[in-house]
């Protein structure tokens, strides 16, 4: 199967997503791969909205398609005609599908949530668009499911310290080989919290993983014989905690199936992750719904440092080579600096899946 | 249809937002759950699941790492899958839509929302500020006034100087009389459709009556070097500009209650369309009316010219065309006045005033021909047939005592102005009383002003509303040579000023932006809208609560009712308003009022010609 949709998700903001992306458009567009490009958040502005900072630009050649809310062509410098209006709307309106007709930068407010994304990819590809990007927003990741391959960025911003830094790379990369749960096509369509013994035997009435009662719910489905308990919602790091580290409750192969990995990335502490022993654990008796396939790490020196002198935030950056060398150590993906190195690998990856 | 809300402080204060908010929408009928504030995100959403809300309101004030933080919440939500039935919008100081966008809400609030935005948001509704508010209405400023005097003796010497005046001059014509009679020709022959002979031939004889430099105009179509045709394409824009502008805008009222006074601002940039611009930008911020200002030398030349004209220095020329640019630019609810107190065409000007639909014309005898220049007889002569325009165009006209810049005392710039109130009445107009509230020389020599700035203002209304029913509007502009350089302290002054004008209880303030009460240079809009808002800050601080003024205020009152008397005896007893003026009986070279000369021997001791 084609893999079209690329996606660039980020731990914190800063973390280099926008200039990957960029870098992305100018090397694939000289490949004269036909493209699109959108976000699940707002980019390409000139200054960054809390810091201040300049931020990098999103430039577009003619022929290029993006999705970005209607009132943002007006301040963008790009010339397009909007071939497609959508239900879709973020805070700057309605979310409407362009094509450039003269190249200029361009402001992008996108789709901000899964099923949002979902529709405007499904857009893109109808017209024509052999590579998606997806541009992502602070450290949002839940509407990349949508993607078919992931970049995750990290650098200074998320964490000046490298050492824990690199120990939270390390930990997410392996928690990305959660093994898929192949075979029970009747999970997919399920919205609610279900026990499965081979069949559906129960289903609960709530979708997610939030309070103690589901806890307790989840618990009793794996006890009186359910093999799996697929959660397709929102998981509690804290409870799910709970659950998997009781270890009567996982014999015989029990297991608990999550809708994807990143339903483990949000909401809770990263750090907890890296408790000893608890990442076997969670290799053992996890399993995703769908598994997202993580292509590369971008790593991005530079973090905001805030002068309380002066109340502002002033550029400042950690030892590229260093985060580097000490990230590419751990994991068994490209490890690029896009501004150090350019992105000729990851568009090389790219154009191997597609063009 | 109602909604189900939650409503989310993050902070662990700061909460009062959406308590308001919270208080508005259960008075709307819908249904509330308000959580304590600094709740962990996944009980939020727990708890949202649970009572399967419409909408989630979230407030949190936004730093660097917070935003992770909402991004994280964001995230809950679309995994718990409430994206699909439910909005959420984030509120707090440093939100705007461009940043609530990047953090994955449906929608931003940030610094100056107002409830009514976020209940639209709740209820599915287009927020479009300024339309939820009630129609602003254009107030007529004499309503509730019959002009009786309660004052019987000043009532029989007003009516006394002011028959007299009427009987000996309204006999008498002028060059602007004639110019004015055939400027209603022209109208009337326009109308008719007339021919460009017949036109041309009413010109003809309207230039024969101009000064040398308007008269070249009508002749050769040459303008003067400091003026110039306004272009196509400068005219052109226009119309968008203005469409732009008021989409569906209502205007906001800066007024508490009906009783605080109706908000005037000054124009006159020189140039129609920027005064356009400054007009939208004073409607937009508040004021409630426009008063046109014409350059200075307008008042020493005979004869008005045509077209839409764009003047290089201060003031904007009147014309029929200008005034016609203006008018269509104005909001319904905006009052426009446009001056005619001092000068050689102020009959003219009124009937131009009249055709082009102002509502508020300013004749004054006194000023006019006491400081402002013109010859007291051709400005009386003037002025009776200004007030019969006036009267048939039913527009109300204001008289300021601006004399008393010149350091006429204010009893005899009073007296001055009942005078002319009266004669405005005897022909059937109505008249605005425009005392001022200023430093003027008076209360620089006298010391009325020495401890503060309310006494000598309040005995100048209390005095004027002990003698007569009428609307009292002070300019021009209020706090007059109150003001510095210095931008805070000009708007802050006049803010005061307001809020003493509303706590006094007169109908309506003129108002100066802090750049142009101190006179300093061009008038920005910035300054403007800093005066704007003084004065709703005023408004709102004082709502229908007074100022206590000293007993000096009484003692200043009763200063300036004996004053009054005193002069008008003594015009009365003159038996000639002109003579009374020439001689100083309403203001003496000494007081700092010198006789104009701009149109002496120009009257016409015969009968109208026409």
């Amino acid at each position: 199967m084609e893999r079209r949709v690329v996606g660039v998700a980020g731990l914190a903001k800063n973390t280099g997503k926008t200039t990957a992306i960029s870098c992305l458009l100018r090397e694939l567009n000289k490949d004269g791969c036909p493209l699109a490009v959108t976000t699940i958040g707002y980019d390409g502005e000139e200054l960054d909205n809390v810091t201040g900072l300049p931020k990098p630009r999103v430039y577009l050649q003619e022929g290029n398609i993006f999705a970005t809310a209607h009132s943002c062509l007006q301040q963008s410098s790009v010339k397009a005609t909007v071939r497609q209006e959508t239900d879709i709307f973020t805070p700057l309106g309605m979310v409407v599908v362009a094509e450039v007709l003269g190249a200029g930068n361009v402001i992008l407010a996108g789709p901000q949530t899964a099923s949002g994304l979902k529709q405007i990819i499904t857009i893109l590809q109808g017209m024509g668009s052999k590579i998606i990007l997806v541009d992502g927003a602070l450290n949002r990741l839940v509407p990349m499911i949508a993607v078919d391959v992931l970049v995750l960025a990290t650098g200074a911003a998320r964490n000046t310290e490298l050492t824990s830094l690199t120990k939270e790379i390390e930990t997410i990369s392996r928690l990305f080989l959660l093994p898929e749960m192949k075979g029970i096509p009747s999970l997919e369509e399920e919205e609610m919290i279900v026990c499965w013994d081979g069949e559906i035997c129960r289903r609960f009435n709530s979708s997610s993983l939030l309070s103690r009662e589901q806890l307790n719910q989840i618990k009793d489905c794996l006890i009186r014989g359910g093999k799996y308990c697929y959660i397709p919602g929102a998981v509690s790091q804290e409870l799910l905690f709970q659950l998997l580290t009781e270890d009567g409750l996982f014999r015989n192969g029990r297991g608990i199936i999550i809708h994807d990995i990143f339903r483990l990335l949000i909401g809770g502490h990263l750090v907890e992750y890296f408790r000893p022993g608890l990442a076997e654990l969670l290799l053992d008796r996890l399993y995703v719904l769908h598994q997202v396939d993580l292509l590369a790490i971008t790593v991005n020196p530079f973090f905001p440092d805030y002068r309380i002198g002066d109340k502002d935030y002033q550029p400042e950056y950690v030892d590229g080579d260093r985060l580097k060398e000490k990230i590419s150590a751990v994991v068994e993906l490209p490890v690029i600096d896009i501004e150090a190195d350019g992105c000729g690998k990851l568009v090389k990856y790219i154009t191997t899946m597609v063009c | 249809m109602k909604k189900a809300v939650l409503l989310a402080p993050l902070d662990p204060v700061h909460d009062i937002g959406l308590k308001m908010i919270n208080r508005a929408l259960l008075e709307r009928g819908h249904q509330t759950i308000l959580l304590p504030p600094d709740i962990r995100g996944e009980e939020i959403i727990n708890r949202a699941l649970q009572e399967d809300v419409d909408i989630i309101l979230v407030s949190r004030t936004v730093g660097y790492g917070v935003a992770e933080l909402l991004g994280s919440l964001i995230d809950l939500t679309d995994a718990a899958g409430l994206r699909e039935f439910t909005k959420i919008a984030i509120g707090g100081m440093a939100i705007k839509p461009e940043l609530a966008a990047e953090l994955g809400f449906d929608a931003g609030f940030g610094p100056g929302t107002t409830v009514e935005e976020a209940v639209a948001f709740v209820e599915g509704r287009e927020y479009l500020p300024g339309r939820e508010r009630p129609a602003k209405h254009k107030p007529d400023l004499t309503a509730g006034y019959d002009y009786h005097y309660f004052n019987p003796e000043i009532a029989r010497l007003l009516e006394e100087i002011a028959s007299r005046a009427i009987n000996l001059y309204s006999g008498f014509t002028s060059p602007a009389i004639e110019r004015a009679l055939l400027r209603e020709e022209l109208f009337t022959r326009e109308k008719e459709g007339a021919n460009s002979e017949e036109i041309a031939s009413i010109q003809a004889e309207y230039a024969r009556l101009c000064s040398p430099a308007v008269a070249e105009y009508y002749r050769q179509r040459i303008l003067p070097a400091y003026l110039r045709r306004l272009g196509q394409d400068e005219l052109a824009g226009l119309a968008g500009f203005i469409a732009n502008s008021d989409q569906g805008f209502s205007p906001p009222d800066l007024k508490r209650n009906e009783s605080q006074p109706v908000i005037f601002v000054q124009y006159g940039t020189g140039c129609p369309l920027m005064d356009i611009a400054h007009i939208k930008a004073v409607e937009a911020w508040g004021a409630d009316g426009v008063v046109h200002f014409d350059p200075s030398w307008g008042a020493r030349v005979e004869g008005i010219l045509q077209g839409p004209l764009t003047h290089q220095e201060n003031g904007s020329v009147i014309t029929s065309a200008n005034l016609e640019l203006i008018k269509n630019a104005l909001l319904p609810s905006t009052l426009w006045q446009v001056r005619a107190h001092r000068g050689l065409n102020t009959p003219e000007t009124v009937l131009l005033a009249g055709e082009a639909g102002a509502e508020l014309t300013k004749v004054n005898i006194a000023y006019g021909s006491l400081a402002g220049g013109t010859d007291p007889e051709r400005l009386t002569v003037d002025a009776i047939a200004a007030l019969q325009y006036a009267a048939r165009y039913g527009l109300p006209f204001d008289i300021p005592t601006n004399e008393e810049l010149a350091g006429v005392p204010a009893y005899k710039a009073f007296a001055g102005m009942l005078i002319t109130a009266q004669i405005g009445l005897m022909i059937g107009a109505r008249p605005v009383l425009q005392p001022l509230f200023c430093y003027s020389p008076e209360v620089m020599l006298g010391g009325q002003m020495e401890d503060n700035y309310l006494d000598f203002n309040y005995a100048k209304v209390r005095v004027l509303r002990g003698i007569i029913s009428a609307p009292i509007w002070p300019g021009a502009p209020i706090g007059f040579l109150t003001h510095t350089e210095e931008r805070v302290q000009s708007a802050v002054t006049t803010g005061l000023h307001a809020g003493l004008a509303a706590a006094i209880g007169v109908d309506a303030i003129s108002i100066a932006s802090s750049d142009e009460a101190y006179s300093g240079g061009p008038i920005t809009i910035a300054a403007r809208i800093d005066t704007l808002q003084a004065v709703k800050e005023n408004y709102r601080f004082l709502g229908q609560a007074s100022y206590q003024p000293t007993p000096k205020a009484k003692e200043y009152e009763e200063v300036l009712l004996a004053g009054i008397y005193q002069v008008l005896r003594e015009v009365a007893a003159r038996g000639d308003l002109v003579r009374a003026l020439y001689e100083g009986l309403l203001g003496t070279e000494e007081d700092g009022a010198y006789p104009g000369r701009n149109g002496k021997n120009t009257v016409n001791k015969y009968m109208q010609i026409r």
